[in-house]
């Protein structure tokens, strides 16, 4: 009934506003757009590998996109809709009661804009980043509509994580892959020291998710004020072991959720590779295809982390422009210290799966197809490097790629001589459009708002 | 496709362990040539080099795959400079197993009973030394596997250090069977004598050529 009303409600506001409709309708095509094209470099590697079926894949990408990017989507769809440029700059005035429906049709203008280069990279065979796009559009239409309203620091900020992300992620990837041939296939046995280990990097993963998204998606339950004067918050004020490590009550409960759910996870993943383990008889020379077995387990949880941390960072750039302009479009006033409506994000991550389910399965066939030559060891130390990578910077709501996050774990491991070669072709196009989606959405931003400028302003 | 997947470049490993295999199969034929020889079984020969000259080309096609694919890649695990200088040095090994052949069919030359053995000997040493190259190379997809670097690259590694020692046995081979055929100088007509020479110069290029393949071998494992 609660769930009726919300619907009507939400049904209501979008058809009283003409222009939300299309907002809503282009939004929801570039989450779909975001589902189609990059379900098959999070999932990619996990199919290619044998790890996961199609089915699975998808099912498993669908149920942590959309917990991603529901639970910890605000902070970078913040970052979009108001962070780029100061909505404040657009308040009506006296002289301009219309200044609002600037950055309206501006946002609206950042979203068709990168949708257009999206599908128009797409169809000539060019990788092209998501968040750039939007990023590129957004900044573009500020910087011609009104200067003044860049945020300098902020689009810095952004442009820098452009950069540091995929070195962090190489690094962090050096290291994780130095950790698994210290600890796992340098070792005399690697195929036990890769039995021992990894109930412990579900339970790392684990933990790392339920942390995320108890500080983040638990907040709208206001959790703080419900512990107020209960024993968990006279436990971390007065006991000496709360005091000593100074947490407040809902610390306490994020950390023991994680370690529960942590230790959970990791019980049952001993149990998994156990039965991994039944299967096949391990002869001397059979020791690192049964640790690629356990690899391509363990792929299966990073990819789940992955898409996690890729739906908690990319649905912004469908639903950053439309957030605000539902904001401007039903207030008819900008820069309120509102939250973004759950409802969008609830439209971006349905639009990301139903992008993934309706084109996962021509990435499955071309992936069937294709000898990898990524085998899951190496899969995991990349996808575990780029996920946490972008659910760091997701968490300081930088809106980075999750495509260059990856590209640079996979150098990261190549550099660690983990990696046969790595394709020369392949790497020029990521950098071309590395470089030159920015200037182009900022100018395809710029003509259609002209467009828009002409025909409603 | 994913770009995820079309980033990975081609791992030349399994090409270089099909090279590695066809230049032994070179290597191999020597066997059969000198029993024919030993036996004086002239069409024999012909036969088998056919087969070498077929092995060699099929060799040649690999390689140019190879090169093909390692000039579209980058960031490759082992050096590319010393891949190419990898395979063209196996290229030098086959390319002298096939000159042998061709020597053998320049001139139908005979072998006197009393130097079988020791010629016999000279070159089941120099097929032993292309054997342990060709271990050497199977093992590379698992040395990819732990980076390089660990016991299993100890263990490749030693087998390398063997392979110089094998070689230096087949040096001595040779020169045990040139000592012996010079001792028989009066009973040997000149042109047979410098045809014995042209042998184990061709057979000692055979050996040669797989050390210098070891020893580029070790680099590659080795790293900078």
């Amino acid at each position: 009934m609660d769930f009726m009303l919300f619907a009507e409600s939400v049904f209501d506001i979008i058809t009283s506003h003409p222009v939300l409709i299309f907002a809503v309708v282009v939004g929801f095509y570039m989450a779909w757009n975001i589902g189609a094209n990059d379900v098959a470099n999070a999932m990619g590697t996990s199919v290619g590998s044998k790890a996961l079926t199609f089915r699975q894949a998808v099912i498993i990408a669908a149920i942590f996109e959309f917990g991603g990017a529901v639970l910890v989507g605000s902070d970078v769809t913040d970052t979009v809709r108001k962070g780029i440029i100061d909505p404040t700059d657009f308040v009506a005035t006296e002289a301009d009661p219309d200044r609002p429906k600037i950055l309206l049709y501006g946002m609206l203008a950042a979203l068709v804009a990168a949708a257009l280069w999206l599908n128009v990279a797409t169809y000539f065979g060019q990788p092209v980043s998501t968040t750039h796009s939007i990023v590129g559009g957004v900044f573009g239409f500020g910087l011609v509509a009104s200067p003044g309203s860049v945020d300098w620091s902020t689009m810095g900020q952004i442009v820098l994580s452009w950069f540091i992300s995929p070195l962090a992620s190489g690094l962090l990837a050096m290291f994780v892959f130095w950790l698994m041939l210290r600890f796992i296939l340098r070792t005399k046995e690697p195929d036990l020291a890769a039995r021992r280990y990894a109930p412990l990097v579900v339970f790392i993963v684990a933990f790392i998710l339920v942390l995320s998204f108890i500080y983040k998606g638990l907040k709208p339950m206001h959790l703080g004020e419900r512990l107020k004067g209960s024993a968990l918050e006279n436990f971390a004020q007065n006991s000496w072991l709360g005091q000593f490590l100074n947490l407040t009550a809902i610390d306490w409960v994020a950390l023991m959720s994680a370690v529960s759910v942590g230790l959970l996870a990791a019980i049952v993943s001993w149990f998994f590779i156990a039965r991994i383990a039944r299967e096949v008889t391990i002869t001397e020379d059979e020791k690192f295809a049964f640790v690629e077995r356990i690899f391509a387990f363990l792929q299966i949880v990073t990819a789940g982390y992955l898409a996690f941390a890729h739906g908690a960072n990319d649905v912004a750039n469908a639903i950053g422009p439309l957030a605000a302009v539902f904001e401007i479009a039903t207030t008819g006033v900008v820069g309120a210290e509102v939250p973004v409506p759950l409802w969008i994000l609830i439209l971006g991550g349905v639009g990301i799966v139903v992008g993934l389910i309706m084109m996962g399965r021509k990435v499955m066939e071309t992936v069937g197809t294709k000898i990898t030559e990524i085998t899951p060891s190496r899969g995991f130390a990349a996808q575990f490097a780029g996920a946490t990578t972008v659910l760091l910077c997701s968490k300081m709501g930088l809106p980075v790629s999750t495509t260059h996050c990856l590209v640079g774990a996979v150098i990261g491991v190549a550099l660690s001589r983990g990696i046969a070669a790595l394709d020369v072709r392949t790497a020029r196009n990521i950098f071309a459009s590395w470089i030159a989606t920015v200037p182009i959405a900022a100018m395809l931003t710029v003509m259609i708002y002209g467009v828009f400028w002409l025909l409603f302003i | 496709m994913g770009l995820m997947q079309k980033f990975f470049g081609t791992s030349p490993f399994g090409a270089l362990a099909e090279h590695t295999k066809k230049v032994h199969d070179c290597v191999e034929l020597l066997g059969p040539i000198v029993d024919a020889f030993v036996a004086a079984d002239h069409d024999k020969i012909k036969e088998l080099h056919h087969q070498m000259s077929k092995a060699e080309h099929e060799a040649d096609e690999v390689k140019t795959e190879i090169r093909d694919q390692i000039s579209k890649v980058f960031l490759l695990s082992v050096g590319k400079h010393e891949l190419l200088k990898f395979l063209s040095a196996q290229d030098d090994v086959a390319d002298a197993a096939e000159d042998f052949s061709v020597i053998m069919l320049l001139r139908k030359t005979t072998l006197p009973a009393e130097l079988k053995d020791d010629f016999l000997a000279f070159v089941k040493q120099i097929i032993l030394v292309s054997e342990h190259l060709l271990g050497v190379a199977d093992e590379l997809a698992v040395l990819a596997e732990v980076s390089f670097e660990g016991a299993v690259a100890d263990r490749v590694l030693a087998t390398i250090d063997k392979i110089s020692v094998e070689e230096w046995n087949a040096d001595k081979l040779q020169r045990k069977f040139a000592h012996h055929y010079y001792s028989m100088e009066d009973r040997l007509d000149p042109t047979t004598l410098v045809f014995y020479d042209r042998y184990c110069r061709t057979l000692g290029e055979v050996a040669n050529c797989a050390e210098k393949c070891a020893k580029i071998m070790r680099s590659l494992i080795v790293g900078q």
